[in-house]
C-alpha cells in the first residue's frame, strides 16, 4: 500500500502507524461531560467504503495525517495534515 | 581534572569497502536541531542567514555547504550540520537543541551506492527522482534514518544506538550488491 | 540421445554434467534441467502425490506439475523446484520426489490399486472415528505417504536479500507483447522495470520459429533485448518472478540470483524478494496451453504439445522419436510442422476437429480422439477413436493442445474476476482488475504475434498518455497475423480409465463427477472437495478443465459455472526470501547502551528490553547464579554506592511559549508551576483514563522542559506528543525533539552517591544547593554536563547525563571512583528489587487496565486543569473500593514463594475465578529486608491492610499465605532520599 504524505510525497505504507478514526480530531470541551468523552473514546461508526482515518508518519516527517481511504478497495482519495484539516474545520 | 575523551558511535567499526563501495563515519563537529517557534520560519531563516550563512531549505531538500548546511529532518525540524553549533540568536525565534551526540553519520559512495540503499530503505532514490540536495527521513532497515544525496553518494543518519546494527546492514548489502555483479 | 544435431539456444561448446538420481548425465548451458533430462532418454522423473504414478515432465515453464525435484544434496536442499526452471550447472545434483525406495520400483503405487477407495472425500469420509486415532495412526500415516519434496530439518543456511524497487512502468513478461511494451515505453522516456521468470529474455519467442521483420524471431527478440539494455531508463530482470499485485501499485517479486551457478561468489544471496513500485503496470505474461483430459493421460511421454515444439526449437532435444499430437486447435498443427522441419518423425496428428487440415507433411486424423495410453513407465502406445473404431498408435511422445489460457493470474490477486472470451474459448483478465495494470499479447487474448506486438505497443502507448508523456513513434515489426481456430474440447467420454485433470494432487474427472454428484457444485466448493488446483501449481494446467466439467455436468455455460482464480503467490517463494534480512539477530534492530563496552568488559549478563541490551547483573568471580549477583548488587548500592546506565530511558527535549501549557495536559499533575531547576515525578493518563506512562520531567528554564518516559514506552509517548501537539491542540506553539541519545546518562545511587561526584563535577553538590528533585547544569573537565537529584533505588542518588560521544569515558571514570569506595556496577536485576522494596510502579504495574486510583495516585490527577484522561478517569466504576488497588504483599507461612501473575483468594475460598480478589505484578527476594516481598492489585486492597490473604498459582502449583501491606516495603518516610 502506498499513502501520500502531504510533506514527503507518496512513501510505503510501512512507514505510517494506523490509529483509526478521524473523529480524534474533535475532542471535546473539558466541560462537554462524561458522556462526550465516552462516546469520544469509545463510539465508533464502522461504515464499508469511504472511511476518514488518522495514520501518523512515524519512520517519516512525524505528520499526522487525515486520509480518505476506501476500506474496501484500500483506495486512498485525499490526504491533508491533521493540523490543516483541523484549521479547515474552525 | 577529568579529561573525557569523546568516542564517535562508528569509530570501531568504519571505514570499510567492498568492491568499488566505500563506507566511512562522517562525524560532524556540531548538529543543532532547529524547530521554528509558530510563524517564525522566515525570521529563522534570515537569522540563520546572517550567522551561519545558510537558508532553511524546503521540506525534503538540504541546503549550504559542508562547513554549514541545514538538513530537513521531518515537519518543522531541521537540523544544523557543520562546523559550528547553531547560533543563540537563532535560539530566540526557534527551539534548538544539541544533537551532534544523537546520531551517527555515515558517508556511502561509489557508483552502485544505490543499488545498496534499495536493499534497506524502501523509499524511491533513483537518480532521476532523488537527487543531489533531497534528503529524506524514512526507515534503513527498520530503523528511523535521515538519507541525503551527495555528489558521489549518500550521506546516511541514523540514532547512537543504532550505529553497530545500521553499520552492518549496509555492510552486508555493499557485499551483497559486489558479489551480484559478477554474476551473469 | 534424443539431442538434435543442430539448433537451439544452448552453448555447444559448454558441456555440463548433472546428476539425477545419482546418475551422471550431461547437457549444455542452456538447458533446464529438464530439457537435459529429456536429451539423455530420462522421461520418468517422480512419483505423483496421492497414488505414487510414473510421471514425467509436462510441461516446459513454471506451470509443471510433475517434474517437482530436490536440488542439492545434505541439509541445504530445496525441495519442490520445477525441473522445467532449473538451468543446469557443474555438479548439479537432483533426484526424484515421492518414491520409496526408487523411482522405477515405488511400494506405494499399491495406493493406485486401491484408488476406488481414495477418491475425492476419501479422507473426510473414512478418517471420521474413532477420535484418538486421527492424531496417532491417520494423519502420521498419510502424512508419510502423501506429499511433495521432504524438508532437512535443518535451519537454512542460504542468504536471501530483499529490495525495493521503483518504476514509472512495470512489463511482466519479456515476449512480444513485453518487449514492444518496454521498448515503446523506454523510447517514450518512462522509467521501465522488464521483468521474467526465465533466464532468456523473449518468453515464447525463444521457442518459435517463425519470422518477425523477416528475423528468426528469438534473433528479434535478443537484438531488443540488448537495445533494452543499452538504455538508461531500463533495468532488465531475467530470473525474476512477478509473484503478486498489491495495494498501491506495489508488486511482489522473486528473483533467483543464485540458483543457476555450481559457485556463488562470497555475499550473493539466493534470491532476492523485491518490492516493486509501479505507477503502471503491463501485463504480458502470455498464455499456458491447457491439457485434453483423456484416460491414463498422465503417462510419462504424454506432454503439452507447446512444449514439446519448445523442447525442440529451443533446447534441440526431441522428446520422443516418433512424437504424435493430439489437438483442437490449430496450434498443435504448428507444432507438428516444427517438429517435421526438425527432423523428428510424427507419428499421427489426432485432431478432434472434422475438418482439420495438416499444415506440413505428417499424418493426420481428424475427427477422432485419443481414448488410452500404455507403457509400463513411459509411453508405448496410444488408443485413438475414430469414426471406423479405436486404432491403435505406436509413440512414445504425446502432445496435446487444448487451446491456451491467458496468464490472469496476477489480475485475481485483488479479487479481480477474469471475463470469458468465446472466440478463443478462455478467460482474459478483466479490465481494472488490478489498478494501474493493463493487459497485451497473449495474456489478454491476443494469441498472433502481431497482435501480441501491437497491443503491447498500444498498451505503452496508453500508459505514456496517461502519465502525459508523447507516445514515441515505434513502427511495428511484421510478424504473423493467424486467427484462432479452435472447438472447444475438454474431455473425452465414453472411454474407459482415469483422466487426470490435476497432477500434482492426483485429482481426476470422475472426482469432478463425485463432486458434483454429492452437490458440491460452486466450484469454489468443487475445489475444496476434490482440492483441484489446490497444489503448488494452483492448478495452472487444470482448473479450466475441471471447471468445464462441472459446466457439462450441470447444463450451464462456463462463465455461468463460475471462473478460475489465483492468489499469490505466482509460484512459490521460499519463506527465507520472505523474511530476507530478518533471519537471526536481524530479526529487529539491536540498540546499544554508551557503556555496552564497559559492561561486556565486566561480565554483564544482557537482557533485551525493547530493542536495547541492558545489563541483568554482573557476575563477579565465585557468582555462579544471578541472584548472587544481584543481592549483592542491591547491598552494594545500600551500603555505599552503585551505578546503572539508564540511557535507555526517554528523554524529550520540550521547548516553546505553550510548553508549560502542554504539560500540564498531557501531565494528570501540573507542571508549570514546577520551579525552573527542579524536578517532578509525573503522571500521563490515556484518554480512556488508564495510566499509560511515568516519569519525571525537568525543568531548564521558563519554556524548556526535558521529560523522561520509561524505555519501554519512549516511543509511544513520543507518538502521543506528536498526537496532543498535533490533532488536539496544534494551536499551542510547543517544539519537541528526542534526546534520548545525546545523553548518556547514568544513575549514581546509594550513601556514597555524593561523595563519588565530589572532585569529579566542577561545582560544590551539597543539600542545599542541589537538594532532592534539583536538576542543573554541570561541568565536567571542559564538558558541560546535566545532573538529575532523582532516585529509582531509594537511595540518595543522582542522574549524570553527559554528552553521549563521552558516555564511555564517563562511564569508566564513575566506574574507578566507585570501585574506590566499594560501590560498582548494579544491573536491572537489582533495580528491580529496589524498586519493589520503594514501591516504585513499572509497566509490570501500569500495564494498561489500572488507573491513577488503582496505584494510590488518584491526587495527581489535578481538580485545577484539564489534561488527557481526566474526565474519563473519572467516571464510576475508575475509582474507589471496588477496584483492585496497588498493595504490597509479604510471605507469613511456611511456603515464601510469590510468583508473577499468579492470583490472589481470601484465605478460606476455593481458588476460583469467582472468588479472585487480585494478583500479583511483580516479586523479588528482598537482601535488605531478608525475605521474599511482592506488589500486586487487591479489590480494596488500601483498606485490608494486615489482611492475610492466599497466592494460589494453579499452573506451577504454589500456595503461599500472605499479608497484605503497604507497598513500600523499606524507608517509608524517604529519609535516605533526601538526606
Amino acid at each position: 500500500m502506498r499513502i501520500n504524505c502531504p510533506i514527503c510525497g507518496e512513501r510505503d505504507s510501512r512507514e505510517f502507524h494506523y490509529r483509526g478514526s478521524a473523529k480524534l480530531l474533535d475532542r471535546p470541551a473539558p466541560d462537554a461531560g462524561a458522556e462526550a468523552f465516552y462516546d469520544y473514546v469509545y463510539i465508533r461508526e464502522n461504515p464499508t467504503g469511504l472511511n476518514r482515518e488518522l495514520w501518523f508518519h512515524d519512520s517519516g516527517c512525524r505528520s499526522w495525517i487525515v486520509a480518505e481511504r476506501n476500506v474496501t478497495t484500500h483506495e486512498f482519495f485525499k490526504t491533508e495534515l491533521a493540523v490543516d484539516a483541523k484549521r479547515g474545520a474552525k | 581534572m577529568v579529561d573525557l575523551i569523546a568516542k564517535t558511535p562508528l569509530a570501531d567499526l568504519l571505514p570499510a569497502a567492498a568492491g568499488g563501495l566505500t563506507l566511512t563515519e562522517a562525524a560532524p563537529a556540531a548538529i543543532t536541531s532547529i524547530m521554528p517557534f509558530r510563524g517564525k520560519d522566515a525570521a529563522c531563516s534570515t537569522a540563520l542567514k546572517k550567522a551561519h550563512n545558510v537558508e532553511l531549505p524546503a521540506a525534503g531538500h538540504v541546503a549550504g555547504t559542508d562547513s554549514a548546511r541545514v538538513v530537513w529532518t521531518g515537519r518543522g525540524q531541521f537540523f544544523l550540520i557543520g562546523d559550528k553549533p547553531a547560533s543563540t540568536a537563532v535560539g530566540k525565534i526557534a527551539a534548538l537543541t544539541d544533537q551532534t551526540h544523537s546520531w551517527a553519520v555515515m558517508r556511502l559512495e561509489g557508483d552502485d551506492a544505490a543499488a545498496v540503499l534499495e536493499r534497506l530503505t524502501p523509499v524511491d532514490l533513483r537518480a532521476g527522482s532523488f537527487f543531489q540536495g533531497q534528503t529524506a527521513r524514512t526507515e534503513l532497515a527498520h530503523m528511523m534514518s535521515v538519507i541525503s544525496k551527495t555528489a558521489k553518494g549518500f550521506e546516511i543518519m541514523v540514532m547512537r544506538s543504532f550505529a553497530r546494527t545500521a553499520a552492518h546492514h549496509v555492510l552486508e548489502a555493499m557485499h551483497s550488491v559486489t558479489a551480484q555483479r559478477q554474476i551473469n | 540421445m534424443s539431442r538434435l544435431a543442430k539448433g537451439g539456444q544452448l552453448d555447444r561448446s559448454q558441456q555440463i554434467p548433472f546428476t539425477f538420481d545419482g546418475q551422471t548425465y550431461l547437457g549444455f548451458k542452456g538447458d533446464t534441467l529438464a530439457s537435459a533430462l529429456l536429451a539423455n532418454d530420462v522421461r520418468l522423473v517422480g512419483r505423483s502425490f496421492k497414488y505414487h504414478r510414473p510421471r514425467g515432465i509436462l510441461t516446459s515453464g513454471s506451470e509443471e506439475p510433475n517434474a517437482l525435484m530436490q536440488i542439492g544434496v545434505g541439509p541445504q536442499t530445496t525441495p519442490n523446484v520445477r525441473a522445467t526452471t532449473q538451468e543446469i550447472y557443474r555438479g548439479l545434483a537432483a533426484s526424484s520426489q515421492n518414491r520409496f525406495p526408487s523411482l522405477s520400483f515405488d511400494l506405494m503405487e499399491v495406493n493406485d490399486l486401491l484408488s476406488p477407495f481414495l477418491s475425492a472425500g476419501f479422507y473426510y469420509k473414512t478418517f471420521m472415528w474413532p477420535k484418538a486415532f486421527w492424531e496417532k495412526l491417520y494423519e502420521p500415516v498419510i502424512r508419510r505417504a502423501a506429499g511433495l519434496g521432504a524438508l532437512s530439518g535443518a535451519a537454512d543456511a542460504a542468504h536471501y536479500d530483499k529490495a525495493f524497487a521503483h518504476c514509472d512502468l512495470l512489463v511482466i513478461g519479456s515476449g512480444p507483447a513485453g518487449l514492444m511494451a518496454a521498448l515503446t515505453a523506454a523510447k517514450g522516456g518512462l522509467d521501465v522495470i522488464l521483468a521474467d521468470e526465465d533466464f532468456t529474455l523473449g518468453g515464447r519467442l525463444n521457442s518459435e520459429t517463425y519470422e518477425i521483420d523477416g528475423a528468426g524471431c528469438s534473433d528479434w527478440a535478443a537484438g531488443i533485448v540488448s537495445e533494452l539494455a543499452a538504455m538508461k531508463n531500463v533495468r532488465l530482470m531475467p530470473r525474476t518472478t512477478i509473484t503478486g499485485a498489491y495495494d498501491g501499485g506495489t508488486y511482489g517479486a522473486l528473483e533467483r540470483v543464485s540458483h543457476h551457478l555450481a559457485t556463488a561468489p562470497d555475499h550473493a544471496p539466493l534470491e532476492t524478494f523485491w518490492r516493486i513500485a509501479a505507477r503502471r503496470a503491463i501485463l504480458a505474461g502470455g498464455a499456458i496451453e491447457r491439457p485434453i483430459a483423456f484416460p491414463n493421460n498422465d503417462r510419462p511421454g504424454v506432454m503439452m504439445a507447446g512444449a514439446v515444439r519448445s523442447y525442440v526449437n529451443r533446447f534441440a532435444a526431441a522428446p520422443g522419436q516418433a512424437v504424435s499430437i493430439f489437438t483442437n486447435n490449430d496450434d498443435g498443427h504448428r507444432t507438428a510442422a516444427d517438429l517435421v522441419a526438425a527432423g523428428v518423425t510424427i507419428a499421427a496428428v489426432i485432431d478432434t476437429r472434422a475438418g482439420a487440415v495438416a499444415v506440413a507433411d505428417y499424418p493426420l486424423i481428424t475427427g477422432a480422439q485419443v481414448v488410452g495410453t500404455s507403457g509400463r513407465l513411459g509411453l508405448s502406445e496410444i488408443s485413438v477413436r475414430t469414426s471406423a473404431g479405436i486404432r491403435k498408435i505406436k509413440t512414445d511422445c504425446l502432445g496435446v493442445s487444448g487451446g491456451w489460457n491467458p496468464s490472469v493470474h496476477l489480475t485475481c490477486h485483488m479479487n479481480g474476476r477474469p471475463v470469458w472470451r468465446e472466440d478463443i474459448a478462455a478467460f482474459i483478465p478483466a479490465d481494472g482488475a488490478i489498478p494501474g495494470l493493463i493487459s497485451a499479447g497473449s495474456a489478454l487474448g491476443e494469441m498472433s504475434t502481431h497482435a501480441a506486438l501491437k497491443t503491447g505497443a498500444d498498451a505503452a502507448a496508453e500508459v505514456l498518455k496517461d502519465l502525459g508523456k508523447k507516445a514515441p513513434r515505434v513502427t511495428l515489426p511484421k510478424a504473423e497475423d493467424a486467427p484462432v481456430t479452435i472447438q472447444p474440447f475438454w474431455h473425452v467420454n465414453g472411454a474407459k480409465g482415469r483422466s487426470w485433470l490435476d497432477m500434482q494432487n492426483d485429482v481426476t474427472s470422475k472426482d469432478v463427477k463425485l463432486a458434483h454428484q454429492e452437490n458440491f457444485r460452486p466450484v469454489e466448493h468443487m475445489k475444496r472437495y476434490t482440492t483441484l488446483g489446490m497444489a503448488t501449481d494452483q492448478g495452472k494446467t487444470s482448473n479450466m478443465n475441471g471447471l468445464a466439467i462441472m459446466a457439462e455436468l450441470t447444463g450451464r455455460s462456463i462463465p455461468e459455472t463460475g471462473t478460475t482464480t489465483f492468489r499469490p503467490p505466482y509460484t512459490p517463494v521460499a519463506i527465507g526470501a520472505l523474511g530476507a534480512h530478518g533471519a537471526g539477530k536481524s530479526f529487529a534492530p539491536e540498540r546499544f547502551i554508551p557503556s555496552d563496552a564497559l559492561a561486556r568488559e565486566k561480565n554483564a549478563r544482557f537482557a533485551e528490553v525493547g530493542l536495547w541490551y541492558r545489563p541483568s547483573w554482573f557476575t563477579q568471580a565465585g557468582e555462579t547464579n544471578w541472584r548472587q549477583s544481584c543481592d549483592r548488587e542491591v547491598v552494594m548500592v545500600r551500603a555505599s554506592v552503585g551505578l546503572c546506565d539508564v540511557t535507555t530511558l526517554g528523554k524529550i527535549d520540550i521547548q516553546g511559549p505553550d510548553a508549560p501549557e502542554f504539560l500540564d495536559r498531557v501531565y494528570s499533575n501540573m507542571f508549570s508551576t514546577l520551579p525552573i531547576g527542579k524536578v517532578r515525578y509525573g503522571l500521563m493518563l490515556r484518554e480512556d483514563g488508564m495510566v499509560m506512562d511515568d516519569g519525571t520531567s525537568a525543568r531548564f528554564g521558563e519554556n524548556h522542559y526535558v521529560m523522561t518516559t520509561t524505555t519501554a514506552a519512549a516511543g509511544q509517548v513520543m507518538m502521543h506528543l506528536d498526537f496532543a501537539a498535533q490533532v488536539l491542540w496544534p494551536e499551542l506553539d510547543v517544539q519537541f525533539i528526542s534526546v534520548t541519545e545525546q545523553w548518556a546518562q547514568f544513575a549514581v545511587a546509594g550513601p556514597k552517591s555524593r561523595q563519588l561526584l565530589d572532585g569529579l563535577l566542577s561545582e560544590d553538590i551539597t543539600d542545599e544547593t542541589f537538594p532532592y528533585m534539583a536538576c542543573g547544569d554541570v561541568t565536567i573537565g571542559k564538558v558541560k554536563a546535566r545532573l538529575f537529584r532523582i532516585s529509582f533505588s531509594g537511595e540518595h542518588a543522582y542522574e549524570l547525563a553527559v554528552p553521549a560521544h563521552y558516555g564511555d569515558a564517563i562511564a569508566r571514570e564513575l566506574d574507578k571512583r566507585a570501585a574506590e569506595m566499594g560501590g560498582g556496577w548494579y544491573g536491572m536485576e537489582a533495580l528491580n528489587v529496589m524498586r519493589i522494596e520503594k514501591g516504585f510502579i513499572t509497566h509490570a504495574e501500569i500495564h494498561g487496565r489500572v488507573t491513577a486510583d488503582d496505584i494510590g495516585a488518584g491526587r495527581m490527577v489535578s481538580a485545577k486543569k484539564d489534561c488527557v484522561g481526566k474526565v474519563s478517569s473519572q467516571r464510576p466504576g475508575l475509582s474507589g473500593p471496588e477496584r483492585e488497588q496497588l498493595v504490597g504483599l509479604k510471605p507469613v507461612g511456611t511456603v515464601k514463594q510469590f510468583l508473577g501473575g499468579a492470583h490472589l483468594f481470601n484465605v478460606d475460598d476455593d481458588a476460583v475465578r469467582m472468588n479472585d480478589q487480585g494478583y500479583i505484578t511483580s516479586h523479588c527476594f528482598s537482601p535488605t529486608l531478608g525475605h521474599t516481598i511482592a506488589l500486586g492489585f487487591v479489590k480494596n486492597g488500601r483498606a485490608r491492610m494486615g489482611e492475610v490473604i492466599k497466592m494460589v498459582d494453579l499452573l506451577r502449583n504454589v500456595e503461599t499465605k500472605c499479608e497484605i501491606c503497604n507497598p513500600v516495603f523499606w524507608d517509608e518516610k524517604g529519609g535516605a532520599l533526601r538526606g
